[in-house]
């Protein structure tokens, strides 16, 4: 690597890395790898259904390790079992304990005694500030009823990277709403060449959620670990190449943990074929989620 | 044919001529007892309506109430175009021409605008234009009514440029407001009211130029006050579209965080408000941030992360740079100044510089179920 500007060095040298650095290709897997090493000379086990899931179980109880890339966030019910894992951490890595769980990836979390409330308000309203609409509509849908979008629709926009960064924007927001995983799932199909008319499609859904701005994810405390899942498919309805679309949204007891809108990838000859493959989808997803709570 | 036609004891629709020609036609004339409007209720009631829009337009476009005359022709005239409910959506011109109205010609009550001189009021030098208030909708002419303080002239033109988002007058505390004087002068029926230059009406005339010059170049609490330093000028040169809309957008945060706790709120402002860098030129000066560079190499001497070495022949470099960033505690305040040294990574060749790249993260899903399981167990 170059020598940074600041060091003295002489000309022709070079800086030869023995670690990685931020910035390079491999940085993160190195990380990755750096912590798994970490952590399981700690005693914990990387989950085999979520790699980034680290359990440890002692007798005087189980705590759960969740990590996004430098992030974690440490439940359990052994209280002296975690303050000592923190301890630990803090001794190899250079860290931060921000206390209980409040803002993690962007997402504000509220606890209530009625369970967690997850929210991305600041981060809905940040799209809205980098679009600059104009007005201050508020729609009540994301979608307009019955409307089938194609490639071939209106004019191609000039500049399609404001599209695709909003889309990008949209996916992450995702995680707490819901609501617009359809719309989402259908503008994000047209990222490679946006016309008009799929941008009039994102400006509805963005004033859709100026209306919303504060609607948040409850994950209930009076849940009991019961596995509830609704699926549903249209059939063809892709104007375009006739895929249909699988639907499907999970319920721990009473509260919303896992759905999806996706296009499938076969096309069905008909409804029933088409309910079966969402049905399949959504199945292989419940199994996944039962390994997952049996672990932890 | 009138049946029945019922007024108030105002004297204007008593007169012997008037009595003649309603028993001429065997209309009976009704007249409401003194001191008792109610008597005269449908009148009444309309006059609220018109007199209730003409002061929201006057109000709404800080128009002094000298020119109610005016904001109550225009209110008559939108009311007779707007669609009511009362009769099924439809508007009383369409109720009673059979088509709708134009409602292209519509403009904003009060706002600055600038009419077109004619042939004689201009030389080959002068200004082509004059900037107005508009007043209203040319009675019986097609054109619009815009009236000049500075002249004391009212126009009726259908060569007027808008900026209907700029009002002419600013908040009423510091409008000077027409005097009786003045409206004595204004004779709104009168294109060449403001004509006569007699010693009076001039002195007027500094006195609203000095006027409207405060009014316009805004003040803190004026309703534009973002633009507030540029105001005058925008006037004279009316500003892009695109000002207006960051306007309007920039809005929305505040409204957004308004509705936040007060520490969240100071949270999320505080988190735009720090300047962040972008150049080691910028950085190397600012002593902070010196110290928070000095930071970044001991951590990455004390953890040897390279060695000084001839470059290898035949090899390229991957370049560097600093990146610096502030970083904030959860409650908003300034943690510390950070600023990190990053390889430039998209120069990295597959296959030479590395192979496996792929590294997992959390899925949101496994972090929802996370977040309920402790939530049920606590």
């Amino acid at each position: 690597m170059a020598p940074p500007p600041g060091i003295s060095h002489d000309s022709g040298y070079v800086c030869k890395l023995k670690k990685t650095l931020y910035g390079l290709k491999q940085a993160p897997r190195a990380w990755f790898e750096k912590f798994s090493i970490v952590i399981s000379s700690l005693g914990f086990v990387s989950s085999s259904h979520d790699s980034t899931l680290f359990i440890k179980c002692t007798d005087a109880g189980r705590i759960i390790l969740s990590l996004y890339v430098d992030d974690m966030i440490i439940t359990g019910d052994d209280i002296d079992g975690i303050s000592i894992l923190k301890t630990e951490l803090a001794r190899r890595f250079e860290m931060k304990d921000l206390g209980y769980l409040r803002y993690f990836l962007g997402i504000e979390v509220a606890y209530s005694p009625r369970g967690y409330l997850l929210s991305q308000s600041k981060y809905v309203a940040d799209i809205l500030e980098r679009t600059r609409l104009t007005d201050n509509k508020t729609v009540d849908t994301p979608i307009e009823v019955n409307t089938r979008y194609s490639s071939s629709d209106g004019l191609p926009l000039i500049d399609p990277t404001l599209y695709r960064t909003i889309v990008r924007s949209l996916i992450y927001l995702i995680i707490t709403r819901p609501d617009i995983a359809y719309v989402v799932h259908v503008v994000s199909q047209f990222v490679a060449s946006p016309t008009t008319v799929h941008w009039a499609a994102i400006l509805r859904v963005l004033r859709y959620l100026r209306g919303t701005v504060f609607q948040s994810l409850l994950l209930s405390s009076t849940s009991f670990l019961e596995l509830r899942a609704y699926s549903n498919a249209d059939h063809g309805s892709n104007p375009t190449d006739r895929k249909s679309v699988t639907g499907f949204c999970i319920f721990l007891s009473n509260s919303l943990i896992s759905w999806k809108s996706k296009k499938q990838s076969i096309v069905s000859q008909s409804s029933t074929e088409a309910e079966y493959r969402a049905m399949t989808f959504t199945t292989k997803e419940i199994f996944w989620l039962c390994w997952l709570l049996v672990d932890m | 044919m009138i049946k029945c036609f019922r007024c108030d004891l105002g004297g204007e629709y008593t007169s012997n001529k008037f009595c003649q020609l309603l028993a001429l036609d065997g209309t009976i004339h009704q007249i409401s007892c003194t001191d008792t409007p109610t008597q005269n209720g449908v009148a009444e009631r309309k006059h609220r309506h018109i007199v209730e829009t003409a002061r929201s337009l006057l109000l709404s476009a800080f128009v002094p109430s000298e020119f109610w005359g005016e904001a109550i022709l225009t209110a008559v005239s939108l009311i007779n175009t707007i669609p009511s409910s009362h009769s099924s959506g439809l508007s009383p011109f369409e109720k009673l021409y059979g088509y709708v109205p134009d409602y292209s010609s519509f403009r904003v009550f009060g706002c600055t605008c600038f009419v077109l001189r004619s042939h004689v009021e201009r030389s080959k030098l002068s200004s082509r234009s004059v900037i107005c208030v508009f007043l209203g909708y040319g009675e019986g002419k097609k054109g619009y009514r815009c009236f000049d303080p500075i002249t004391q002239k009212l126009y009726v033109s259908r060569h007027v440029v808008f900026l209907e988002h700029i009002p002419f007058f600013s908040i009423p505390s510091i409008t000077h407001s027409l005097t009786k004087s003045d409206l004595i002068s204004i004779d709104p029926f009168s294109e060449d009211s403001g004509n006569d230059s007699s010693p009076h009406v001039r002195s007027i005339c500094t006195h609203n130029f000095a006027g409207t010059g405060t009014l316009l170049s805004g003040t803190p609490e004026a309703p534009f006050s973002s633009t507030a330093p540029q105001a005058s000028s925008e006037i004279v040169d009316p500003p892009p579209r695109q000002s207006i809309s960051i306007r309007k957008s920039t809005k929305l945060p505040d409204f957004a965080y308004s509705c936040y706790s007060l520490s969240f709120t100071s949270f999320l402002a505080s988190i735009h408000c720090f300047v962040e860098l972008s150049s080691y030129k910028e950085a190397i000066l600012d002593p902070l941030w010196q110290q928070a560079m000095d930071e970044e190499f001991s951590a990455l001497h004390k953890t040897d992360t390279w060695d000084l070495v001839p470059l290898p022949p035949g090899k390229s470099v991957v370049g560097c740079r600093w990146v610096y960033k502030i970083k904030t505690n959860s409650d908003g305040s300034i943690e510390r100044y950070k600023a990190r040294l990053v390889a430039k990574g998209y120069s990295q060749q597959y296959g030479m510089d590395y192979e496996e790249i792929f590294a997992p993260v959390a899925k949101m899903t496994t972090i929802r179920t996370f977040i309920v399981v402790a939530s049920i167990r606590q």
